[in-house]
């Protein structure tokens, strides 16, 4: 390897107060570009994972590094960078009241130059562009995932965290997000996407990150 | 029949109609699929079946107009779970068994009978061993589940669900298809998806087509397969 791999874990634990551990001394490394289809029943620490990386809980112990930014680390900003994330009740994020304004606010906030342009962009990429100049919360259910998505990739992270991005998606919007998902991994951006949906990781994925009954391995 | 639709419209204040001339009937304990691509008006119509909207043309149950009803009759006759379970926890209760008793005791009935029905629901949607976690606490999947086994805890007649097993594991999706097969209550389902899932093996076979307003079918999922249609319906298994 000479590229650096996107995302290191070494030694994870986590677990939630009075709860067993989710997982112990887990260790990953994927390189630029790899499609990560994380699978595992109900409860098992998916999303919690997913939280982690994206810097919405501490581990207990151990490292993780994301485009060599510690989500834990002091400074918001250089994690949002590098990270971009669709949590798995993403329809309860929406923070702007037209969609353009949305997909631009974490470039706006990262100061990158020309946020609308880079939204535009977005928004053209998963073919929504129409919905530029619509309030979120008046896009019926496929709208409002495909714009969470446009927010998650518009500022070019290096890692996107999808929780159950297929959910609920019909045909047409589910071949665009697959799309969208082999476009971004074939710039080089390292995908994790949390899926109950057997053909949906089929679809995507390189490798599964399966939590199973006797621990969590990759295959 | 049950559950009797007759020419149901709806459309929202100055749009077009999301669903017009609706009419089909369920057969008591009968489970129907109702099919639509995302923007074709699922969720409001199953707010609307449910007689959760102001819509034109007749919805009975056994003779009886559902807006005719009294709450409380209304209540134990028709429950229905969205898409967005979180926002269907009542809240009131610190834990999950707790959440679930929260219907059956509006319905005022024995503190014996509660107690079956919210450990009956709890089994059903395989959380007897998180029930007495705090429901603010629960993976994706297990509010989805803490939802149905409100829904269910009810014992209502008539179920509708929106998109009910978006996210649970294949084993709770077994395990919840099964129960619905062999309730100890006759209980009719509606489900409304995207398109045909492999869940729905065994359990539905009746399935409606809901495309730019108007209403295709029934067909049986033998027909399902062997038709074309419309290009937002999906069919699990299949080619993406
Ligand atoms: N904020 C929290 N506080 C305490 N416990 C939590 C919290 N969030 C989740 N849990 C518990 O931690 C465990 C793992 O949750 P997580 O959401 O990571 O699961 P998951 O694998 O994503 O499941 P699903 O497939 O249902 O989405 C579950 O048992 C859940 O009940
Ligand atoms: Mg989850």
């Amino acid at each position: 390897m000479t590229r650096e791999d996107t995302v290191i874990a070494e030694d994870l634990s986590f677990g939630y107060p009075g709860q067993a551990r989710l997982f112990e001394r887990l260790s990953l490394r994927f390189a630029p570009g790899t499609v990560v289809a994380v699978l595992g029943p109900n409860g098992r620490g998916k999303s919690s994972l997913l939280r982690l990386f994206a810097g919405l809980e501490q581990p207990l112990a151990g490292r993780i590094s994301v485009a060599g930014v510690d989500p834990a680390g002091p400074e918001a900003r250089d994690l949002a960078r590098v990270a971009g994330m669709v949590a798995q009740s993403s329809d309860r994020h929406f923070l702007r009241t037209k969609v353009q304004d949305e997909v631009a606010l974490t470039a706006r906030n990262l100061y990158l130059p020309d946020p609308a342009a880079l939204a535009a962009q977005a928004l053209e990429r998963l073919g929504i562009t129409g919905l530029a100049a619509q309030h979120p919360l008046d896009l019926d259910a496929g709208e409002k995932r495909l714009v969470a998505l446009a927010s998650a990739i518009a500022h070019g992270p290096r890692l996107l965290l999808l929780d159950e991005i297929q959910r609920g998606l019909d045909r047409i919007n589910r071949q665009k997000v697959i799309r969208l998902i082999r476009a971004e991994a074939a710039q080089g951006t390292t995908i994790l996407a949390v899926t109950h949906d057997r053909d949906f990781a089929e679809a995507i994925a390189g490798a599964e990150l399966v939590f199973g009954d006797d621990g969590i391995r990759l295959t | 029949m049950a559950l009797n639709v007759s020419d149901l419209s709806f459309s929202w204040p100055g749009k077009p109609p999301l669903f017009r001339g609706l009419s089909f009937a369920l057969a008591p304990g009968e489970r129907l699929s109702i099919l639509a691509g995302n923007g074709m008006g699922k969720t409001t119509l199953a707010r609307g079946l449910a007689g959760f909207l102001t819509t034109e043309g007749g919805l009975y149950w056994q003779g009886e107009a559902l807006n005719s009803m009294s709450r409380a009759d209304h209540a134990r006759l028709v429950q229905i779970v969205g898409q967005r379970p979180h926002l269907q926890l009542s809240g009131r209760g610190y834990s999950l068994r707790e959440e679930v008793a929260f219907g059956p005791e509006n319905l005022g009935l024995p503190v014996a009978e509660i107690r079956a029905r919210t450990a009956e629901a709890l089994h059903f949607l395989n959380l007897t061993h998180l029930a007495e976690r705090d429901c603010r606490r629960l993976s994706g999947g297990e509010t989805q589940r803490a939802a149905l086994a409100g829904a269910l805890a009810m014992r209502p007649r008539l179920l509708i669900l929106d998109e009910p097993m978006t996210d649970l594991d294949a084993e709770s999706r077994d395990a919840l298809a099964g129960h619905l097969r062999s309730l100890p209550w006759e209980m009719a389902v509606i489900f409304l998806d995207i398109g045909w899932q492999s869940w729905m093996a065994g359990l539905v076979d009746r399935h409606l087509l809901l495309d730019q307003g108007e209403m295709h079918g029934p067909l049986t999922t033998e027909a399902l397969f062997a038709t074309p249609l419309p290009e937002r319906i999906f069919l699990a298994g299949q080619p993406a």
